[in-house]
């Protein structure tokens, strides 16, 4: 919700800001033959596609929205979708390849951010939207004794204090109703933070054989002066599974949490002054000012000495 | 005026200050829910859910909720305030901050492409003037053969802030989540705190303010410094208005290029603004080699960079891709 | 009381001296005219300020990085130029320097002055001055400026009770000599001598009086410059980092202070006719205090300006550079050679110490002081530690506005006022001082 309505704001702004390259916008852009031609070096296989895909996460989809739904960043000229059709059958690997290495006005250069083979891995996981050159994608269904796995998931959670490590069972629905252990199911593992959700246990995984999956808590993690944090895991592909996650508080490091206000020193309020600056100012006051005192009834004494 | 006269008075004016406020909150984005019972010094404002006030009790009203929607309550469950109790309980926890947060920036420089979009939302957000910058894009080069770039500097929110040292009247001060703030009602615009801070982060109110339309309206937020203030200081706030909200700040939920990263220095996690991704703060700064600008000079500011290598945009700046004089 | 002179040449010398002393209270030569032209500067002042209330701060030249213009630069100046009250009437008068008597009123009153002046400078810098109070109601004490006003006001009091007590005596000698007093002033007079008929035992308690606020002025009078050299030190800034600023600034006070008190010194003796009390003696003293200040002077400008200056670390280097040969070479040489060197050399010989080239020598120094002002407080201002951008041009330099120019003048225009309302209704000579040297307090006290 929040992530929507500030890239709304962002891209508002972009259009504004970015309105002067418009006239780039209208003209295509163009990779030349020869580059065009490159063939892909790196197998699109499960691994290089799983790869893929967490570098697109992190390099890409900020922009590029995530594929298939359109939802890119509103710039001038637009980021196309990655799942676009027109744009899979326009661009060939090897030019999806080119403008991701050279860049052009919006669009970044990743050649010093990227090696080459990430790239490719990223040209890999973008052509599996292509639904001509469909790679075969990995099984998210199991089947078991003829029966189908399918909808409603449920995810169970269990928290282990001991090795501080936590295990999600993922289940799926049978056929006829019954409760199955899902096998290859992509578990994220979380722990809340103020912001947003800190991924912990490497970015989670997926599920083995039981439908289970172990993710390791950082014990170095602060969690206030408890030294709790709640941990939740869930299914990170929503489309297939559904919205399923789970929760649980867990122990982390306990920190001490300083209060900069406790403190007395001199860039803080005026009541937290140091005792040596209070006692400074107002003893030399005293002692000033005092004696400018005895300067007066000095006069007092003056005048009726005259009398 | 007997007791009961006072009480319906002051519901009235609870009304209208409720709707010039919600019309407020749209305009500025602020935590302004006038009229719902302000309970702590702490945390939120407590707001009453929705469900709760759907009781039998028949009196409704309209209020503007925080996201421009307008939602029904039950009377019976807010309490009236009057305004000037309003003001000060929104400068009472504006003055306390947030307990157990420690708030801290890192700001990735190799993606800084100069889109200036931090700049624009906090100046809309601020009500600030076209030369008042809270944030502001320098072009950087720190030596003859280094190579250029871009750097937002914010305020840095020192934990040993030269500025606050020497404010005479406690107008700007640092709270317990580590916010260097300014209280534009105390202000007596003496500037010793610009002359302080040697990283220029603060401006001054030369002139009448930006006149933004409904800031008449509007009770001072000294979490957001708007109104701004003739005659008195203003810099970055860390959106402190948008924290208490668990929101990240203007600035950083602006940023199109994934430049930010905000969050607790307590919680060891930062958020990025763009991306949304949440990672380990001290990872981030130790696989980054992350620093703070000028540490010599002990300020300690809360504000960390990543340095400007394996950059997503080449630098450049009205056609120039290098700096002629501009620092060095 | 031993005398060496008869009854009759005792008295006809106090005659004199009442004469002499006393006749400038009553007659004004040139006084209207002068007052007039105050006034017209009081009203200048008073638009140019209304002006400044109605628009803002903006009408001045100063932005968000030159924040602090001639405004500051003209507060450290009178601060400066107050302390010389403590310097003569204190440091010299404790020392038992007796050539320093006839000056130290004189001297008490330029102290007065600028300092009453310099509160108001600092409200006429403030963005919000109908906030004033918030310094008392809210006021913090690790700040700078907190001490200031403390020192401050506690160093207008000193001076005043300074100034007051030693008028005490010559005020019952008016009041008694004095013919044709406007009765307002006769009950001034006889109100604030308080009874005064010079009994041993007043003069005993006067002593010790004097004696007190005599010590007590001088750590107040350096603290007054001391803390206000903190408001730069105090800061992280190139060109006000630094640790000698509190002895700098109260050497160059002392310069200030010397030129301005030797000026008024020269009016006085053409205008009130008193070539007999600040004789070519007087003047050559104080030629050799001037001299004398002015060389530690600029032996911490030496300090201040060379060893930065050899070392030239990157942010001082921006900032040395704009005053060794960038855009206040001009200012910078100028007020070192024309307001230091070379008055120094001039004042070494003794004719350049004779009163009317002292008095000259003095109005370059004053003046080179004023600008030494605005270049310790600007070219810092206009190099901070990174870059001014995004701003428009006019943040990226500074040149007073006549609103800045009006205001300032207006400030002199006070200072000059409260100056020459002190000398018209009080003797500009402790008169009973002058006697009490001469062994004539008995003559002095028994005018009937």
């Amino acid at each position: 919700m929040e992530n929507t309505s500030s890239r709304l704001v962002v891209g508002l702004l972009a259009v504004l800001l970015l309105s002067s390259f418009s006239v780039f916008a209208q003209s295509e852009w163009k990779v030349e033959d020869a580059k065009s031609k490159m063939s892909n070096p790196i197998q699109a296989d499960d691994a290089s596609l799983k790869e893929g895909k967490a570098l697109f996460k992190t390099n890409c989809i900020t922009c590029h929205g995530d594929p298939g739904k359109n939802n890119g960043l509103p710039l001038v000229p637009k980021p196309s979708d990655m799942a676009n059709a027109a744009f899979l059958s326009a661009n060939s690997d090897g030019a999806v390849f080119t403008k991701m290495t050279d860049g052009r006005i919006t669009m970044p250069s990743f050649k010093a951010v990227l090696s080459e083979k990430e790239r490719w891995k990223i040209v890999n996981y973008i052509r599996s939207f292509d639904e001509n050159k469909k790679v075969a994608s990995t099984v998210t269904a199991v089947k078991k004794e003829g029966q189908t796995l399918g909808v409603p998931y449920q995810l169970s959670l269990n928290y282990n204090p001991e090795e501080s490590s936590l295990v999600a069972f993922v289940r799926g629905t049978l056929t006829d109703g019954n409760l199955a252990p899902a096998s290859d199911v992509e578990v994220g593992f979380f722990v809340k933070r103020y912001f947003g959700d800190l991924p912990i246990g490497d970015r989670g995984g997926v599920t083995d054989e039981n439908g289970m999956i172990k993710a390791a808590i950082p014990t170095d993690l602060p969690g206030g002066e408890e030294g709790k944090a709640l941990a939740f895991a869930k299914l990170n592909d929503v489309d297939t599974y559904g919205d399923v996650s789970a929760k649980t508080e867990v122990s982390v490091k306990a920190v001490e949490i300083i209060n900069l206000m406790d403190e007395r020193s001199l860039w803080t309020v005026s009541v937290m002054a140091p005792w040596w600056l209070i006692f400074t100012y107002f003893g030399i006051l005293i002692g000033v000012w005092g004696t400018l005192g005895y300067v007066v009834t000095l006069l007092f004494k003056l005048k009726k000495a005259g009398v | 005026m007997s007791e009961k006269n006072k009480e319906s008075k002051s519901r009235r004016d609870f009304l209208k200050t409720g709707s010039l406020i919600g019309l407020g909150a749209v305009a500025a984005g602020a935590a302004t829910y006038a009229g719902f019972a302000y309970e702590g010094g702490k945390g939120h404002p407590k707001v009453p859910h929705i469900e709760d006030s759907l009781s039998e009790t028949e009196q409704k009203i309209k209020v503007l909720t925080e996201n421009g929607e307008l939602a029904e309550v039950d009377i019976n469950s807010l309490a009236p305030v009057e305004k000037d109790e309003y003001q000060t309980a929104i400068q009472q926890q504006g003055r306390e901050g947030l307990a157990g947060k420690h708030w801290t920036m890192v700001i990735d420089l190799s993606k800084c492409r100069n889109a200036r979009m931090c700049m624009a939302a906090c100046q809309n957000a601020h009500h600030l003037r076209e030369e008042q910058h809270h944030i502001n894009v320098l072009r950087m080069q720190d030596d003859r053969n280094s190579a250029p770039y871009f750097m937002p500097k914010p305020c840095f929110h020192c934990d040993n802030p030269p500025c606050t040292k020497v404010c005479p009247v406690d107008a700007t001060f640092k709270r317990q989540d580590g916010i260097v703030l300014i209280d534009n009602e105390r202000c007596i615009g003496c500037r010793f705190c610009i002359a302080a801070c040697p990283y220029s982060a603060r401006v001054f109110n030369w002139f009448e303010p930006k006149e933004v339309e409904g800031d008449d309206d509007l009770l001072y937020n000294v979490e957001l410094n708007v109104p701004q203030k003739k005659g008195t200081i203003s810099k970055c706030l860390f959106s402190a208005d948008r924290l208490r909200e668990g929101k990240l700040p203007y600035c950083v939920s602006a940023c199109p290029n994934g430049v930010y990263y905000f969050g607790d220095l307590n919680e060891d996690t930062v958020t990025n603004g763009t991306s949304g991704e949440t990672v380990r703060f001290s990872e981030l700064i130790r696989d980054n080699a992350g620093y703070t600008i000028m540490p010599e000079l002990g300020t300690k500011p809360r504000v960390y960079y990543l340095p400007a290598k394996n950059r997503l945009f080449p630098f450049q700046f009205e056609g120039k891709t290098t700096l002629e004089d501009e620092h060095i | 009381m031993s005398n060496s002179l008869s009854k009759e040449e005792a008295k006809s010398k106090i005659d004199k001296y009442a004469a002499d002393i006393l006749r400038p209270m009553q007659s004004h030569g040139g006084l209207e005219l002068w007052v007039m032209l105050l006034a017209l500067g009081l009203i200048m002042y008073v638009f140019a300020y209304f002006i400044q209330l109605r628009d803002g701060l903006g009408v001045t030249a100063m932005r968000d990085y030159v924040s602090w213009g001639v405004y500051i630069s003209n507060f450290v100046f009178f601060v400066a130029v107050s302390l010389v009250g403590m310097l003569i009437s204190a440091v010299l008068g404790l020392l038992k320097q007796d050539w320093i008597k006839p000056i130290t009123r004189v001297a008490e009153v330029v102290a007065l002055g600028f300092v009453m002046v310099a509160g108001l400078v600092i409200v006429n810098d403030m963005g919000r001055p109908d906030r004033l109070m918030n310094v008392f109601i809210h006021g913090r004490i690790q700040s700078p400026i907190v001490w200031d006003i403390t020192v401050i006001t506690t160093y207008v009091t000193i001076s005043l009770l300074l100034f007051y007590l030693p008028l005490i005596p010559d005020l019952a000698f008016a009041k008694k000599r004095l013919k044709n007093m406007p009765v307002w002033q006769y009950h001034l007079f006889n109100i604030l001598s308080l009874g005064w008929i010079g009994t041993p035992e007043q003069y005993k308690i006067l002593h010790k009086g004097i004696r007190l606020l005599a010590i007590l002025i001088i750590p107040v009078a350096l603290a007054i410059h001391t803390v206000t050299s903190w408001l730069f030190a105090a800061t992280l800034r190139p060109g006000w980092d630094t640790t000698i600023f509190g002895p700098y600034f109260v050497a160059g006070a002392f310069v200030a202070g010397a030129a301005a008190v030797v000026i008024l010194m020269y009016i006085l003796r053409v205008n009130y006719k008193l070539k007999d009390y600040f004789t070519d003696f007087h003047f050559d003293k104080m030629g050799q205090l001037l001299v004398l200040v002015s060389l530690v002077y600029l032996y911490f400008n030496l300090n201040e300006f060379l060893v930065p200056a050899y070392k030239m670390k990157d942010a001082d280097a921006v900032h040395l550079h704009t005053l060794f040969s960038g855009k206040y070479a001009v200012l910078f040489w100028g007020v070192q050679i024309f307001g230091m060197i070379i008055p120094i050399i001039m004042m070494l010989f003794r004719r350049f110490r004779k009163p009317a080239w002292l008095a000259g020598i003095a109005v370059f120094v004053l003046i080179g002081a004023w600008l030494k002002r605005v270049i310790i407080v600007i070219p810092t201002l206009l190099h901070p530690h990174l870059p001014i951008q995004n701003v428009p041009e006019a943040f990226h330099q500074y040149f007073p506005t006549w609103i800045e120019v009006f205001v300032t003048l207006g400030s002199f225009v006070m200072a000059l006022g409260i100056i020459t309302a002190l000398l018209k209704i009080f003797p500009v000579i402790p008169i009973w001082e002058l006697a009490e040297e001469e062994g004539l307090t008995e003559e002095f006290e028994s005018y009937e």
